[in-house]
């Protein structure tokens, strides 16, 4: 059943759950009233464009998903605040990468979003990753997307209709493997395996 | 489950944090010891990164499935234009006239020089110039067809596109008495076959007992039936898009346009491209058969599909333009 009274703590538990609870509460978010003119305007008045603005809005709301799903939000603040919080982080992080120094004042962001060892390696390494994916087959990916949501393999096996969760598991670790194969192939992630 | 599979599934959940606290601390004391173990968990770590881009791919393309439905939403919620158009012109030649009678009946009250016998009103009838309808009717011919081929599906998303309609002409002008017929126009360009595999046929895709047996009431012509047999079960299951699909479909055929174009814009928001580029063209033709009422919306899909040349029904929509030219 739906959620009418969208809380914070609703929001973050919706986001928590998986599923449909978690796509309708990122929907909400997406669409809160005034949450997205606070981004744009940060952005504009920091030298971004509109498009810059409008990107760096959806990046705040994929790493504010990956960051409640990790629990890294602590609840110090009003989820919007921290929601613009990791939009001026993100984008000072651009900024920084595209050679213009901005100063990281605490009044920039007051959200610690991820390392940045790891959010380097996303970066750098996102067409390894995205090319191992693009090889592992619909259905593989179509699984490990709901095994990295934290969907139970129950749940995952009615989904995509397998006789039971055992089975799912077996699929699962089978999707794993081969995705694991195609990146050590990949003389580029040896070297970085190689380099941690 | 063997060796390999239970370390896998026990550094899995370390990393999700699921691990019971003492077993955690015995695994990170296994870590410090045995390097090999180490560096395998760090693997683990850095291919949980890489989901994630399944992730975050999921939630960009969500992300421009809710924009695209907001600006949908906004632009059915706005007042018809067909109705009120016509009514603010009816309104402002009424407050011209009162405003040109009014001053007329205030100079001749006002004014003694004015002869007692002035020209009738009627006389100064402002001239109305003769209006070129800019959409004819034009002689039917068959569309070309544009079957999607499974598997066959364009790399482009259909989310991504800029729905920017073009400069839909003005309602008034399009209802007129050379209006084209637009369920006639419709009918010529709906294609059964397009949406579902013909009875008897091995294509299509196998869904659950529900679907399959809502397929054959739909090959046999029941609409109702299916829609009696779908609409508890709607929205659930596995099969919900090809469900969702038939509905629409058979609203369609009941004539039950409005509620078809509810059905195919929720297919058409699924993101999944095959469903979705067909639940567009199924939507164009519902709102074609509600024309002039729902030009503004109709324009939108149909720039949507002329937009996009991947666009499986890219020639039909091509095919259509030009005969409501």
């Amino acid at each position: 059943m739906a959620n009418t009274n969208w809380t914070d703590e609703a929001l973050i538990a919706g986001i928590q759950d998986g599923g449909s609870a978690r796509e309708e509460a990122l929907k909400r978010i997406y669409l809160l009233p005034g949450l997205r003119e606070a981004v744009h305007r940060h952005v504009l008045d920091h030298g971004g464009s509109r498009q810059d603005a409008q990107d760096i809005f959806q990046e705040a709301l994929v790493l504010l998903d990956r960051n409640i799903r990790e629990g890294r939000f602590e609840g110090r603040s009003t989820l919007s605040t921290y929601f613009v919080a990791i939009a001026k982080w993100r984008w000072v992080t651009i900024r920084r990468q595209q050679g213009r120094y901005t100063d990281l004042a605490p009044a920039h962001y007051d959200a610690e979003v991820e390392s940045p060892e790891a959010e380097a390696i996303r970066t750098e390494y996102r067409e390894l990753f995205q090319e191992a994916l693009g090889q592992i087959g619909d259905r593989c990916r179509q699984l490990l997307q709901l095994y990295q949501l934290d969907h139970s393999m129950e749940e995952i096996a009615e989904r995509m209709q397998y006789s039971n969760a055992d089975v799912a598991k077996k699929e699962a670790y089978r999707c794993r493997m081969r995705f694991r194969e195609l990146l050590e192939t990949n003389p580029a992630f040896a070297a970085l395996l190689k380099n941690m | 489950m063997n060796t390999a599979e239970q370390y896998f599934e026990q550094i899995e959940r370390y990393l999700q944090g699921k691990l019971p606290e003492a077993d955690a601390r015995a695994l990170e004391a296994y870590m410090d010891t045995d390097p090999d173990f180490a560096a395998l968990v760090q693997q683990h770590r850095l291919e949980r990164q890489g989901l994630e881009l399944l992730v975050e791919r999921d939630l960009l393309g969500k992300m421009q499935q809710w924009d695209r439905e907001t600006e949908i939403f906004q632009q059915t919620t706005q007042p018809s234009r067909g109705v009120v158009r016509p009514m603010r012109w009816v309104m402002r030649a009424a407050a011209i006239l009162l405003i040109a009678f009014g001053t007329y009946w205030i100079l001749e009250q006002y004014d003694p020089a004015s002869p007692e016998t002035n020209a009738p009103i009627t006389s100064v009838k402002p001239e109305i110039k003769p209006r070129v309808p800019t959409v004819r009717r034009s002689k039917p011919t068959p569309p070309r067809q544009a079957a999607p081929a499974p598997g066959n599906e364009p790399t482009s998303d259909i989310a991504q596109q800029d729905p920017t309609p073009s400069n839909p002409a003005p309602i008034e002008e399009m209802t007129g008495a050379n209006a084209p017929d637009y369920a006639a126009l419709a009918n010529d360009f709906f294609r059964e076959q397009d949406f579902v595999p013909p009875k008897g046929s091995k294509g299509g895709q196998a869904g659950s007992a529900a679907y399959n047996q809502a397929l054959d009431n739909f090959q046999d012509g029941k609409y109702n039936d299916v829609v009696s047999k779908l609409k508890p079960t709607l929205g659930s299951g596995t099969d919900a898009l090809q469900q969702k699909e038939l509905m629409a479909l058979s609203l369609y055929k009941n004539k039950q346009f409005d509620s078809a174009t509810t059905y195919f814009r929720e297919v058409a928001a699924s993101g999944k491209q095959s469903y979705a580029q067909r639940a567009e063209w199924g939507m164009a033709l519902a709102l074609l058969n509600q024309m002039p009422t729902k030009k503004p919306l109709f324009d939108r899909v149909m720039a949507n599909i002329l937009n996009n040349p991947q666009h499986l029904y890219y020639e039909k929509a091509k095919s259509l333009e030009e005969r409501l030219k």
